[in-house]
C-alpha cells in the first residue's frame, strides 16, 4: 500500500515515467485480463489503451484507501470493457464470440467452456486464479458484496467442473 | 452437514478463505468433497496455463504526454465558457438537432408521468455534474443541446445529445462526444468540430447510470428522471424563480430604448455571477452590476425588469426571470467595444452574454 501510494503521487505529479513504469508492469496482465472479456486481442489493446488514458488523465480517480492501484486499474478495465460489448451492439457480439470459438495452439476445452461464462463469472474466476486476487478485491472491482464474490465462484468453478469431468483424460493434458 | 450444503465452502476453502467448523470437518471426511476440490485445482491451473502462453512476449510503451496539474475548477470554466459564444452555441445547437448517424442509450424511472427528460451529466476529469432538460414528446430529433467547454487539463470537450424515442419509462438518445486537443479554433462554425463523429445511441432510465467513453478523455456518466415540465432556465433546472443572495440573473434578455428594441436575445442565459455583461454587434457592451464601479449610472431593478437612462436616453432591460434582489443596479455603456480587441479568435459579429471579471467593474 505505502509503494502504491508513492507510486500514484508520481503520477499525479504527472511523471510520465513513473506511469510509464506502471503500464509496463501491469499492461501484459491487464492485456490478459480484457482478451478474455472482449474476446480478440486487438479489442483487447484499444480497451486497455482506453483504460491506462483515463488513469492517467483521470489523477483523482484513484483513492489509496479504498484499495489497491491494480484494484482501481481492472476495475476501470472491466467498465470499459462493459462498454466496449454495449458500444459493439448484439449484432457484433455474436461476431466476435464466434472467432473466440475457434481453436488455437493454445485454447483447451477448459478455455472454450470459460468463454462462455457469463461477463461477470469470467471476470470473477480470471482475476482470482490468474491475478490472484482476494475476495474483498474482487469485490471491490465488481462493486458486488463480498459473499456474492464467494457464491458466484463457487457457481462459475461448477459450469467449468461439469465440462473438466465429461472430458476424456488424453485432452485435458492438451495433447 | 451434507454434500450439497458443503459444496459451497469447497470453493471457499480452495481460495483459503475460513469456512464454517462443520463444513470443514465434512470435508475432511467426505472423497466427493475432496474430488471437488481436486478438481477446482485442475481448472485453476488450466487458466492460469492458458493465460501464460496468451501473454504477449513485449509490450510498447505507452505515449504519456506531460499532464498538467488540475488545478481550477472544471464546472467553474465551462458555465463561463458557455457563456461567452452565445452564437456559436446556438448555431452549434441547430447543428447537432440536424446531424444523424448511429446511436447512444438511457433510461427512465417507472410509473413517471413526466414528459420531459432532466438529464445529469457528470464530466471528467473532475466529476463535475450539469444539468438539462430534454422533451420527449415530440419526433426525433425535436430536441436537443450542445455544449463544449474548456477541460483543464488542456483540450476542448465538444458534445451534442438529441431526443431521438420514447419507450415507456426508456428514452433513447443520440449522443456525439469530441474531445481535442490541441483545442480547435472558436472562430470557425460550431458544428464542424462534431462533423463526422459518430452518434451512438443511448437509452437512459431513471435509477440507472449509462456511460458514453469519449477517446482521449475518459467517460461521461449520464442519469436521466422524468420531470413534468421543462424548466426556463436552461443552465440550471433544478433553480427556482427567485435569484440567490449576489446573484444577477440575465435570461433571454430583451432590450428597449425608447421605443426601439436594440436587441432581443433569446436563449442567451448567465446567471450566478453578480456581475454581467451583454455585448450586441453595433451597439457594444452594456455592464451590469449589483454593485457600484466606475463610469456606470445608477438603476432600477423590480422584478424581471431593469430601468435606466444613459445620456438621456431611456431603457429598459426585460429578463425572463427576477434579475437580482437588489433594487438598485448599476449600468455602464460601452459604445465601442469590439470582442476582437480583448480576446483572441472572439467574433464581433456575435451577440455574447457573461458573467465578467472584476477588472471590467472598476471601483470608484
Amino acid at each position: 500500500m505505502v509503494e502504491d501510494r508513492e507510486l500514484w503521487e508520481r503520477i499525479r505529479r504527472g511523471e510520465a515515467q513513473a506511469f510509464d513504469s506502471f503500464y509496463r508492469e501491469m499492461g501484459p496482465r491487464l492485456l490478459g485480463f480484457l482478451r478474455q472479456m472482449v474476446g480478440n486481442r486487438q479489442a483487447a489493446e484499444d480497451v486497455m489503451q482506453e483504460t491506462f488514458t483515463q488513469v492517467w488523465r483521470s489523477p483523482n480517480g484513484f483513492a489509496p484507501e479504498r484499495g489497491t492501484l491494480r484494484t482501481y486499474l481492472f476495475g476501470v478495465a472491466r467498465k470499459r470493457a462493459a462498454e466496449w460489448w454495449r458500444n459493439r451492439g448484439s449484432a457484433d457480439r455474436g461476431v466476435i464470440e464466434e472467432r473466440t470459438e475457434c481453436k488455437t495452439e493454445t485454447a483447451s476445452l477448459v478455455g472454450d467452456a470459460f468463454q462462455r461464462l457469463p461477463e461477470e463469472q469470467r471476470s470473477l474466476l480470471w482475476l482470482r486464479e490468474v491475478e490472484g486476487q482476494s475476495y474483498v478485491e474482487l469485490a471491490q472491482i465488481l462493486e458486488i458484496p463480498v459473499g456474492t464474490v464467494r457464491s458466484r465462484l463457487f457457481t462459475a468453478r461448477e459450469e467449468l467442473r461439469k465440462v473438466w469431468h465429461s472430458t476424456p483424460p488424453a485432452r485435458k493434458e492438451g495433447t | 452437514m451434507k454434500c450439497e450444503d458443503a459444496a459451497a465452502f469447497v470453493s471457499a476453502l480452495y481460495d483459503g478463505e475460513r469456512i464454517p467448523r462443520e463444513a470443514a470437518e465434512h470435508l475432511g471426511a467426505c472423497e466427493a468433497c475432496a474430488g471437488r476440490l481436486a478438481s477446482y485445482s485442475s481448472i485453476g491451473a488450466e487458466l492460469r496455463r492458458v493465460a501464460i502462453l496468451g501473454e504477449p512476449m513485449d509490450l510498447n510503451g505507452g505515449v504519456w504526454d506531460e499532464r498538467q496539474a488540475v488545478q481550477s475548477s472544471w464546472w467553474r470554466k465551462s458555465r463561463e465558457s458557455m457563456r461567452i459564444p452565445r452564437f456559436a452555441f446556438a448555431s452549434m445547437l441547430g447543428a447537432i438537432l440536424l446531424l444523424s448517424g448511429g446511436l447512444v442509450m438511457v433510461r427512465a424511472r417507472p410509473n413517471t408521468t413526466g414528459s420531459v427528460l432532466w438529464l445529469s451529466i457528470k464530466l471528467p476529469p473532475e466529476g463535475k455534474v450539469f444539468h438539462s432538460a430534454l422533451a420527449t414528446g415530440g419526433q426525433p430529433g425535436s430536441d436537443g443541446l450542445g455544449h463544449f467547454f474548456h477541460v483543464p487539463g488542456g483540450g476542448t470537450f465538444s458534445m451534442g445529445v438529441r431526443f431521438l424515442h420514447r419507450k415507456g419509462d426508456r428514452v433513447e438518445l443520440g449522443v456525439k462526444a469530441r474531445y481535442e486537443n490541441p483545442s480547435p479554433d472558436f472562430s470557425g462554425p460550431a458544428d464542424d468540430r462534431l462533423q463526422g463523429i459518430t452518434e451512438q445511441s443511448l437509452w437512459i432510465e431513471p435509477g440507472r447510470n449509462e456511460e458514453v467513453s469519449v477517446p482521449g478523455l475518459g467517460s461521461i456518466e449520464f442519469a436521466g428522471d422524468f420531470i413534468d415540465h421543462k424548466p426556463p432556465s436552461f443552465f440550471s433546472p433544478e433553480d427556482t424563480v427567485d435569484p440567490k443572495a449576489d446573484e444577477f440573473r440575465i435570461v433571454s434578455p430583451v432590450l428597449i430604448r425608447g421605443k426601439e428594441v436594440v436587441f432581443n436575445f433569446g436563449g442567451a442565459s448567465s446567471m450566478s455571477s453578480s456581475r454581467v455583461s451583454i455585448y450586441w454587434p453595433g451597439e457594444g457592451r452594456f455592464l451590469f452590476s449589483s454593485a457600484p464601479f466606475k463610469d456606470a449610472v445608477r438603476g432600477s431593478a423590480f422584478e424581471s425588469q431593469i430601468t435606466f437612462n444613459i445620456e438621456g436616453q431611456e431603457y429598459v432591460l426585460l429578463t425572463a426571470v427576477p434579475a437580482t434582489r437588489a433594487t438598485n443596479v448599476w449600468i455602464k455603456h460601452e459604445p465601442s467595444y469590439k470582442p476582437s480587441e480583448h480576446s483572441a479568435g472572439a467574433s464581433d459579429s456575435e451577440g455574447m452574454l457573461g458573467g465578467e471579471s472584476p477588472s471590467d467593474f472598476p471601483k470608484e
